[in-house]
């Protein structure tokens, strides 16, 4: 091996033991050629200055961190959120409540309508139904239908007094002159 | 973060890559995530100090694990993720136009680990600013084959088998090529003595045992 290419070699493995990578052996070789060779004790001290100097420039840099979510990868990739176990639990009560909801509002609609709904009419079986049958009151009235017609005469009247429009409540019959249709409110 | 959420992710922080990518795979979102936790900062070093722009850097960041993200059913790392993440983020740095005009270091920068236990007055910030400055632009004179085994090395910390991994070739061409950049890098510092360069006649005439503490000061103990 010529001196130049000793020389070579050896800078090349003096650069490997600044990266920390020469083993033993190499490093003895260094030595070895750095206590005879001026040309690379010299480059062993500047490869070391420069390491150091390498060092140095990168520090600032090597603290470097960079405020980033993995949503903005999830973002540039059009991928939906994860969503969070208590997050997702929150979600399953909400839709239990929903449906709760949605129950009750169905089961105020058939059963509460119902008992709010003006009741069947008494049924006889020899009376041919037709489309105004079911709005014919025949029978007596319950204390709902009456709480209803008393919002709309203003006052609660018993059933009886109410199943002639015309006539007004008993109750004020002797003081107050009979009230019209119109006054009552039952004419339209 | 919630509690709990922090608790998950120092669960899985403890996972290796592989076992985060294998799950991952299977749509844990979590594991995707501690993956972007553990890598993200020594990406974001990777682009800024390629780049030296922190806007590129950030998409260079988020670029990555899109691709990462696409392509977890092929990634079978035998032990770290690192490397396969680092080489796409230096194709991606590489790959953008650069911007002109931009340098990374500044005065507030220099003054945060450079000077421990040193005098910090305004002049010598001053001063380690500008070495700083010196030394940065003598790396930017090396083409990109030279300048990512720099970067790699000096600022991310990878050893030689790992930066033969990110750049895709054999251990023996990145030694060549560390050696081939410090030799650049020595031939544009050598004209700072302030740098710790000693003038040329003076060392010419000393050959001798080089002392180890020198390279210890660098690299620390070896073995
Ligand atoms: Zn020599």
């Amino acid at each position: 091996m010529t001196d130049h290419m000793a020389c070579r070699q050896t800078q090349e493995r003096i650069a490997v033991l600044l990266a920390g990578a020469a083993d033993r052996r190499e490093r003895l070789e260094i030595e070895s050629h750095t206590s005879a060779c001026a040309r690379c004790a010299t480059a062993y001290r500047d490869y070391i200055a420069t390491s150091v100097a390498l060092d140095r420039a990168y520090a600032p840099l090597r603290h470097a961190t960079v405020a980033l979510s993995p949503a903005r990868v999830r973002l540039a990739m059009r991928v939906p959120e994860p969503v969070p176990a208590p997050v997702r639990f929150s979600r399953v009560v909400a839709r239990v409540n929903e449906f709760a909801l949605a129950a009750a509002v169905t089961a105020f609609a058939f059963v509460g309508a119902g008992s709010v709904a003006p009741k069947p009419a008494i049924t006889d079986e020899a009376v041919p139904t037709d489309v105004l049958t079911p709005n014919m009151h025949v029978g007596t009235m319950g204390d709902d239908q009456s709480f209803i017609r008393w919002f709309r005469i203003g006052r609660y009247a018993t059933p009886s007094d109410l199943l002639d429009p015309a006539v007004s409540p008993r109750s004020l019959a002797d003081e107050t002159p009979p009230a019209t249709p119109e006054r009552a409110g039952l004419l339209r | 973060m919630t509690g709990r959420a922090a608790k998950k992710a120092a669960e899985i922080d403890a996972r290796t890559d592989r076992e985060l990518v294998y799950a991952a795979r299977e749509h844990d979102m979590l594991a995707f995530d501690a993956l972007f936790y553990r890598y993200k900062d020594g990406i974001f070093r990777l682009g800024l100090a390629i780049t030296k722009d922190p806007s590129a850097a950030e998409e260079i960041v988020v670029d990555t694990f899109a691709r990462a993200h696409r392509a977890l059913a092929r990634l079978e790392p035998e032990g770290s993720l690192r490397p396969w993440l680092y080489r796409v983020a230096v194709n991606l740095s590489y790959n953008r136009r650069p911007r002109k005009g931009l340098v990374i270091s500044t005065l507030e920068d220099a003054t945060e680990e450079i000077v421990q236990g040193e005098e910090r007055s305004p002049s010598r910030l001053a001063e380690l600013a500008e070495l700083r400055r010196v030394v940065l632009a003598a790396i930017d004179t090396l083409g990109p084959k030279h300048k990512v085994v720099v970067v790699l090395h000096y600022l991310n910390g990878l050893n030689l088998a790992e930066i033969a991994q990110v750049v895709d070739c054999p251990i023996g061409t990145v030694k060549s090529r560390l050696h081939y950049a410090l030799r650049r890098l020595r031939a544009h510092l050598a004209a700072h003595p302030e740098l710790g360069f000693e003038p040329l006649g003076a060392s010419m005439a000393t050959p001798g045992r080089i002392p180890l503490t020198a390279v210890e000061r660098v690299r620390g103990p070896q073995e």
